[in-house]
């Protein structure tokens, strides 16, 4: 059943790695059964994880990174560019 | 068998803003690759976002110009996939609180008006580009346009026909761009549209088997890909040699044809869920008056206005609120010469003349609006002939020189001096005395020989409409 | 000397999170906290991403602590941890592991020396302190049977989708010997990442999953809300809770671990934590 999330989580787990994480997976999901039992008094919306706020930010463009410091930590790069392999044929 | 089509529209159209939505990085198009990105554009942890407040505005705007209602509390979601010019591995966007819903848009072809609802309106973050034929055997990621903002807007399934999708393009354009909420240039691809199509029997309740068409970048395009799609549906309906799946279908401009994009399959889970970090906005009814308050005049209202209380003719009014650039410049120039007529006139038959000559459309022209309007009177009260009028103009239009102190300097003024003209028309008469007889005989078109002396001798400087007058009356001698 | 978890980035230093996948980064900025003390920060690795149990643990101590872990462990070493109000100190410069419940914390020998620190890193200051002593309870607050899950449905969620971003592609490792794009993303994520990490994405992708997104990951949502506000502080100062209790972390309350126990106050209420310690 795990082998669906895996590949969604972009793994690809050798034998023991999966054998372990499956059966961690079954009991978390043990214990998250007790969710269903939890009646909750109004069934509205979900609430956001974190509460609103009309703190925004004003559009200003700054520049405050140069390009080759960002690019310096790329494993592969090319003329300006992150290089990474074919995406078309 | 008879067969009706039936699209849906999803629009993308690029904010007008600075920055990008969720950090201070440059949100302008046209930049060296990567030049506008910070370490949250490449993806790099660490920098929480902060909600670009005019990108909110913008898509307020966008709901009021599309009469949609706005939401109370907007929020923002995460979809979760993976490709290589989505940095963070997810897309910022809102599914569940989305800014603007039930909509509607009119617009009109050549069959009558018709109303397009929308489902939605959702403000999101734009993907960064990759680029495939710079480096053999590679492909390179360019982040400027990542994290850029973005409006999805999202119609119901009403289109039944190519020049309807056309028609409600260019109603959005004009809408969007006369707002200020994006400049809309599909060229640049600050204005993307997929088209989702089905084919059913004319009278069927239920939809056909249903494609998305990508990657159309002009309005051409468009067109003939809804064309070529629909066919290919009809055929495979009508012939069955052929089985329809629902899947994304991308245009190839070049061979004219959809091809169905294999891997990129619907069946993707993208795992949405609401984004546990950027805190939802409240959008109070004083936020909400106060973008209305700042719209400019929408396009609708100004043709209105032009063909009514200003009395111009519609194919006038219609050209120039097809271009925001046209209509501002309109604007701006009769507030310095309150003289609609003429100043439309001379935007429609001179300056954009003028400025074709130099590769400039409606949207690009750009004129100093005061000396315009200057230029405009001096020929109206006819200190200089429309002639005259058009050579300072081009003068304007390159060099921005003053009409005035240009016409001063130039002597260019026009003489207006009764006397001087039918000194002018009266010795023109002596020295043609041909042309007098024949014109005394009849023959009524040497006057425009004879006007092109009496303008010779003024230097070209003299009120043609005087001249004519004062020649008239002196072959009625 | 201060220490700073890894996971907090001084620019042009390395901040790994305990993460192979970060092991070559470096920081290109330096966090706001760091930007408050008078002296460098020490680096200390602690798990990766914060998942598992730390070793033992240094003092004074920044560290975001979404698990409890931390909280235990310094409970372990006879050090308290003071976690305040969530969103009063600046996550700016901070590697995330669960967004909505990251906050960076204070572990100290003495509660004095973890306020003195607090006062230093974070925005703002105390609400007016209280004129009477802290009314005190030891109540067990609402639906406490499943916090433990609600917690973990919601970390795993927002843990999956923030390491997302490690794929081999902009910074940090890349694995060897890929053929195209998709064999690039999993053998660098199979290689880059530890057991727990590779767990948390997987339940992540689960718990958001279409089939599982209503029965876990929103009913974890919703059961948060109803815990905030069910929670209130009328007729008590402060909650006395077990070390183990992620009441604190799930509602964004600031609390306290003391010997052997978790004081919690309502949010912005960390001055009655003060109180209830003769600070």
């Amino acid at each position: 059943m795990m082998k669906k999330y895996e590949a969604m989580a972009k793994l690809d787990l050798p034998e023991d790695e999966r054998r372990w994480i499956a059966g961690l997976a079954e009991k978390l999901l043990e214990g998250f059964a007790v969710l269903n039992d939890i009646n909750l008094p109004q069934a509205g919306d979900a609430a956001p994880p974190v509460p609103p706020t009309d703190a925004l930010r004003d559009d200003v463009a700054v520049k405050a990174f140069a390009r080759d410091d960002i690019l310096a930590a790329a494993p592969e790069r090319y003329d300006g560019y992150f290089q990474i392999p074919k995406t078309v044929v | 068998m008879k067969y009706e089509v039936v699209m849906g529209l999803e629009v993308h159209v690029e904010l007008a803003t600075e920055s990008k939505l969720f950090c201070a990085c440059s949100a302008k198009f046209g930049a060296e690759p990567n030049e506008n990105v910070c370490p949250a554009c490449a993806g790099m942890p660490g920098m929480p976002a902060v909600t670009n407040k005019r990108a909110i505005e913008l898509g307020i705007a966008a709901g009021l110009v599309t009469n949609s209602e706005i939401a109370r509390v907007t929020a923002f979601d995460k979809k979760n996939y993976f490709y290589p010019d989505l940095p963070t591995g997810y897309q910022i966007t809102q599914l569940f609180a989305p800014i603007c819903r039930n909509g509607s848009v009119e617009i009109e072809t050549a069959a009558g008006k018709k109303t397009i609802t929308l489902k939605q309106i959702h403000i999101e973050q734009d993907a960064g580009k990759l680029v495939h034929d710079v480096c053999a055997g590679a492909s390179l990621a360019d982040f400027n346009r990542a994290g850029v903002p973005l409006i999805e807007i999202v119609s119901n399934p009403d289109f039944r026909a190519a020049e309807e999708v056309v028609a409600y393009l260019e109603k959005l354009r004009s809408l969007l761009s006369f707002a200020g909420i994006s400049d809309c240039k599909m060229q640049e691809g600050s204005m993307r549209c997929d088209v989702n199509l089905s084919v059913r029997e004319t009278g069927a309740k239920e939809y056909g088997v249903r494609t998305e068409i990508k990657n159309m970048n002009s309005l051409k395009a468009i067109a003939a890909a809804i064309e070529f799609e629909a066919q290919r549906h009809i055929g495979a309906l009508e012939t069955g040699c052929e089985e329809l799946v629902q899947e994304t279908r991308r245009w190839d401009d070049a061979l004219g044809e959809t091809f169905s994009m294999r891997g990129k399959e619907d069946a993707a889970d993208y795992r949405y869920f609401p984004d546990p970090e950027i805190p939802p906005v409240p959008v109070g009814e004083d936020w909400i008056e106060a973008v209305r308050q700042s719209l400019p005049e929408p396009a609708e209202t100004k043709y209105e206005r032009m063909t009514g209380t200003l009395g111009l003719p519609e194919t006038d009014a219609r050209i120039i609120t097809g271009s925001k650039n046209l209509s501002e410049l309109f604007d701006k120039t009769l507030e310095c010469y309150n003289n609609p007529r003429e100043v439309v006139n001379w935007i429609i038959v001179e300056l954009l003349a003028i400025a074709k000559g130099d590769n400039k459309g409606e949207d690009d022209v750009r004129i100093d609006c005061e000396k315009f309007a200057k230029l405009i009177e001096l020929v109206d009260s006819k200190t200089v002939n429309r002639n005259t009028g058009k050579k300072i103009l081009l003068k304007v239009f390159e060099g921005g020189v003053d009409p005035a102190a240009y016409v001063e300097e130039n002597k260019l003024g026009m003489v207006s001096d009764a006397g001087a003209i039918d000194d002018a028309v009266r010795e023109a008469l002596a020295e043609n005395d041909k042309s007098v007889a024949e014109y005394r005989d009849g023959n009524q078109k040497v006057i425009g020989f004879l006007m092109g002396q009496v303008m010779r001798k003024m230097g070209g400087k003299a009120d043609p409409k005087a001249v004519s007058e004062r020649l008239v009356y002196w072959l009625g001698r | 000397m201060i220490y700073a978890d890894d996971s907090i980035m001084r620019k042009g230093f390395p901040a790994t999170a305990g993460s192979k996948m970060l092991e070559n980064f470096i920081a290109p900025f330096t966090a706001e906290v760091l930007t408050r003390l008078d002296e460098p920060a020490e680096r200390a690795v602690l798990s990766e991403f914060g998942l598992s149990a730390p070793g033992e643990l240094p003092s004074p101590l920044l560290c975001n602590d979404v698990f409890g872990h931390v909280r235990r462990q310094a409970a372990k070493q006879g050090l308290c941890y003071l976690r305040p109000t969530y969103g009063t100190v600046s996550r700016y410069g901070l590697i995330p592991t669960a967004c909505s419940m990251d906050q960076i914390g204070v572990a100290a020998k003495t509660p004095s020396e973890a306020f003195a620190l607090l006062d230093k890193i974070r925005c703002g200051d105390d609400c007016r302190p209280p004129a009477a002593p802290p009314r005190r309870a030891a109540v067990t607050p609402p639906y406490a049977d499943v916090y433990d899950s609600v917690l973990h449905i919601l970390a795993y969620a927002e843990i999956s989708a923030n390491i997302s971003r490690y794929d081999g592609v902009k910074f940090g490792f890349r694995a060897e010997g890929y053929t195209d794009l998709d064999s690039l993303y999993t053998k660098t994520r199979t290689e880059g990442f530890g057991l727990e990490a590779k767990l948390s994405a997987m339940m992540g992708c689960l718990v958001l999953s279409r089939e599982y997104y209503e029965i876990y990951y929103e009913k974890a949502l919703k059961i948060r809300a109803a815990v905030k506000s069910a929670l209130s502080f009328d007729e008590y100062d402060i909650l006395e809770l077990p070390v183990e209790s992620h009441l604190a972390v799930l509602c964004g309350l600031p609390s306290l671990t003391v010997d052997g126990v978790q004081l919690a106050a309502d949010a912005g209420g960390e001055a009655w934590l003060r109180k209830a310690v003769g600070l």
